[in-house]
């Protein structure tokens, strides 16, 4: 029984995890969310992780995102082994190294458009042009003129859209998104992965997690995830991935 | 994010909720608030005592005479009534012992009615000296006050208190006429001018009103009214014979009051064989005051800070209940970034922001407690002229000033209420997982 590797060698390489196992320990039965899991992401990678429900791709996504730690295995995220910092230190990760999208936009309610993007800069030094990054961002996602609204009055792609910007907004090298299109219909879902795409073209990491094999279909390379293990690793051919693009 | 741009937004965060924010800052300012009120309060009342002791003297010592218990077998001096109380004979033993006097002032008095023509009062007859005038900082506002002179000669001249000059003399003249005090009459040579009353003190002075009496030469009240006051009692008769009332002796030095007092009272020992006297000194009252009014305050302060306190819970239930609805927020902010001591600092900054709103709100009712308490006092005098009446005039005249320490003292105890009630609930905003707080609701 061969395990099908996700291993690459190479500089380029901008996140890898090597045997990362997840226990969860409930009423003393042990959970294994993560099994061994071992996966390499290469700058300008574009990675859809599918599988079925309690097949542990938000867990996958959340030791990514550094939002939780491996029970066992190492990670090196931008040439840092991030598998056993404290607290504080992953806090400092997760604000300068990398970007999240939500399934449901998760955006502060109380701040508008302009200040949800800007909030991961929030939490890093101040620096010269951050509002100026905030308004180009805003225009990319082409919301520059709603800037001054609230979350509540806009609609969900538009969420998303916001959500996306704010996720550009500290150059991650890495963008996580757990099922950003789980909450939008079949056409708003497809502006949200053309855009997703655009930036890939552009040079940007991306992993993200969905159920929708048409979704799936706009990333490089899809990993299927069972019980906890990796199943299968395969690309995708590259006109497949052009063919739902309406953008430039 | 700068500590300016934190506190705006906290603002903003505070603002969603706006009437349950405005209670939190409601329950600060009530405790502020109390704490101003009542320093100023207590401030305003030792203000009162203070002034009642320089109305009375601080460097003088009141003699006062007693009437003994009543014992039927004994002290029948004259055969006739009971003889007691201070002699003319002890004011000259102190005139000429006691070392530093400025002046010793005795009185005699009696109540008899006051007439003219038709308008007649029941008086307060004082036979004084001119000193008296001095020593109870009392004024002449019409004609001249008692003299030397009017003494030596026994003369049968008054003068009368403002109020009763105003009821006797509605319209004419006091000036030069005549009035009958008792059986005899007297010629008005002036008119004092008004004079509210000292307040008592500690309970050991009763108050003294000013606005019945009628001054006359102590020398005239002896020839005219006599020693000896006889007087009929459930249809027997009785007769007291008091030679002085009081002898306020007037020292020069303030340290020197308690020894002396002390050695009045060995001095006036010898001479009395019944305890038919009363040695009072006001600064010894002012001290027992001061006791008192410490306890006072101790209270006022306990009462205060129980509200504070109260203001401090309920700041911590607003905050407790804000992080439980924010669980998300701080979930996100978490993911984009944010420290555990970041998101602490966040919802610390609220409760200052809340707390600190609540002190300056505080402060800003503190400056209206003079004005308030004027216009109670006044609608109580007023509306209620009986519950007016029965006040003691401690509080009548009570005029609360602010005090500063107690503005500064009341804004930091209200941010330092804010730190510390609002440290558990951001301690709890920080400590969730920021999975869970993600996928909270
Ligand atoms: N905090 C936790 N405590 C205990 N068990 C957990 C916890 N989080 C996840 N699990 C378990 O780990 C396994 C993987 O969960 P995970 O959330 O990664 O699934 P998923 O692939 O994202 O599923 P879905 O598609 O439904 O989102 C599941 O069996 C789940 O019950
Ligand atoms: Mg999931």
């Amino acid at each position: 029984m061969s395990e099908p590797a996700a291993v690459a060698q190479g500089a380029d390489v901008v996140a890898s995890i090597r045997d990362v196992s997840k226990l969860y320990r409930l009423e003393g039965q042990e959970v294994r969310a993560l099994d061994r899991v071992s996966l390499d992401l290469r700058r300008g990678d574009f990675v859809a992780i599918m599988g079925s429900s309690g097949s542990g791709k938000s867990t996958l996504l959340n030791v990514l995102g550094c939002l939780d730690r491996p029970t066992s295995g190492s990670y090196v995220l931008a040439g840092r082994d991030v598998a056993r910092l404290d607290d504080a230190a992953l806090s400092r990760v997760r604000g300068r190294t990398l970007g999240f999208v939500f399934q449901s936009y998760n955006l502060i309610p109380q701040l508008s458009v302009v200040e949800n993007i800007a909030l991961p800069l929030a939490y890093r030094p101040r620096q010269p042009g951050d509002h100026g990054r905030c308004l180009a961002l805003a225009r990319l996602v082409g919301l520059a003129d709603r800037l001054g609204h609230r979350p509540t009055q806009l609609s969900g792609g538009q969420q998303q859209r916001v959500a996306i910007a704010r996720a550009l907004v500290n150059n991650p090298a890495l963008i996580l998104a757990d099922e950003p299109t789980g909450n939008l219909d079949t056409a708003t879902s497809h502006e949200i992965m053309d855009m997703l795409a655009a930036l890939n073209r552009a040079g940007r990491t991306i992993v993200l997690v969905t159920h929708e094999p048409d979704i799936a279909a706009r990333a490089r390379r899809v990993v299927r995830l069972r019980d906890g293990r990796i199943e299968s690793v395969t690309e995708n051919p590259a006109d497949d991935r052009e063919s739902h693009t309406g953008d430039s | 994010m700068s500590i300016w741009q934190q506190l705006r937004a906290g603002v903003r965060s505070l603002l969603l909720h706006k009437l349950r924010s405005a209670l939190a800052v409601l329950g600060i300012l009530i405790g502020v608030t109390a704490v101003i009120w009542l320093v100023a309060m207590g401030e305003g009342v030792a203000i009162q005592a203070q002034r009642q002791i320089e109305a009375l003297g601080a460097t003088s010592i009141i003699v006062r005479s007693i009437k003994p218990p009543s014992d039927p077998n004994e002290k029948a001096s004259d055969g006739f009534g009971i003889a007691y109380g201070l002699l003319r004979a002890d004011e000259d033993r102190i005139r000429t012992n006691v070392p530093g006097l400025v002046r010793a002032v005795p009185l005699r008095q009696i109540s008899r009615e006051v007439r003219c023509g038709e308008r007649a009062l029941d008086g307060v007859v004082i036979g004084c000296t001119p000193d008296y005038f001095a020593a109870n900082k009392l004024a002449i506002a019409r004609g001249r006050g008692l003299s030397d002179h009017d003494l030596d000669r026994c003369d049968n001249v008054v003068v009368l208190a403002h109020e009763v000059a105003e009821r006797l003399f509605p319209i004419d003249d006091p000036l030069g006429a005549a009035v009958l005090v008792g059986q005899e009459f007297y010629v008005v040579v002036g008119v004092a001018a008004p004079r509210t009353a000292a307040a008592a003190i500690g309970g050991s002075l009763a108050a003294r009103q000013f606005d019945r009496d009628v001054y006359l030469p102590l020398s005239t009240f002896r020839a005219r009214i006599g020693d000896r006051i006889v007087a009929e009692q459930q249809g027997s008769w009785t007769a007291e014979t008091v030679e002085l009332d009081q002898i306020t002796v007037v020292l020069a030095d303030l340290a020197r009051v308690p020894a002396t007092a002390d050695m009045i009272r060995d001095l006036l020992k010898r001479y009395h064989k019944t305890e038919d006297y009363a040695v009072v000194v006001p600064q010894e009252l002012l001290e027992q005051a001061k006791t008192v009014r410490m306890m006072f305050n101790v209270l006022l302060l306990v009462i205060a800070g129980i509200s504070l306190l109260v203001g401090g819970i309920g700041i911590m239930n607003i905050m407790l209940a804000t992080v439980t609805e924010r669980t998300r927020e701080i979930g996100i902010r978490r993911a984009l970034g944010a420290t555990r001591g970041e998101i602490i600092r966040q919802f610390l900054c609220e409760t200052i922001v809340l707390s600190g709103a609540g002190g300056l709100l505080g402060v800003a009712a503190g400056f209206l407690c003079r004005p308030a308490v004027a216009l109670a006092l006044r609608g109580v005098e007023s509306l209620l002229p009986r519950v007016w009446a029965a006040l003691p005039p401690d509080i009548r005249g009570l005029d609360p000033p602010l005090v500063p320490w107690s503005i500064a003292v009341a804004f930091a105890i209200s941010v330092g209420l804010g730190i510390v009630f609002g440290l558990y609930p951001a301690r709890r905003a920080a400590a969730l997982d920021p999975i869970e707080a993600l996928r909270h609701e």
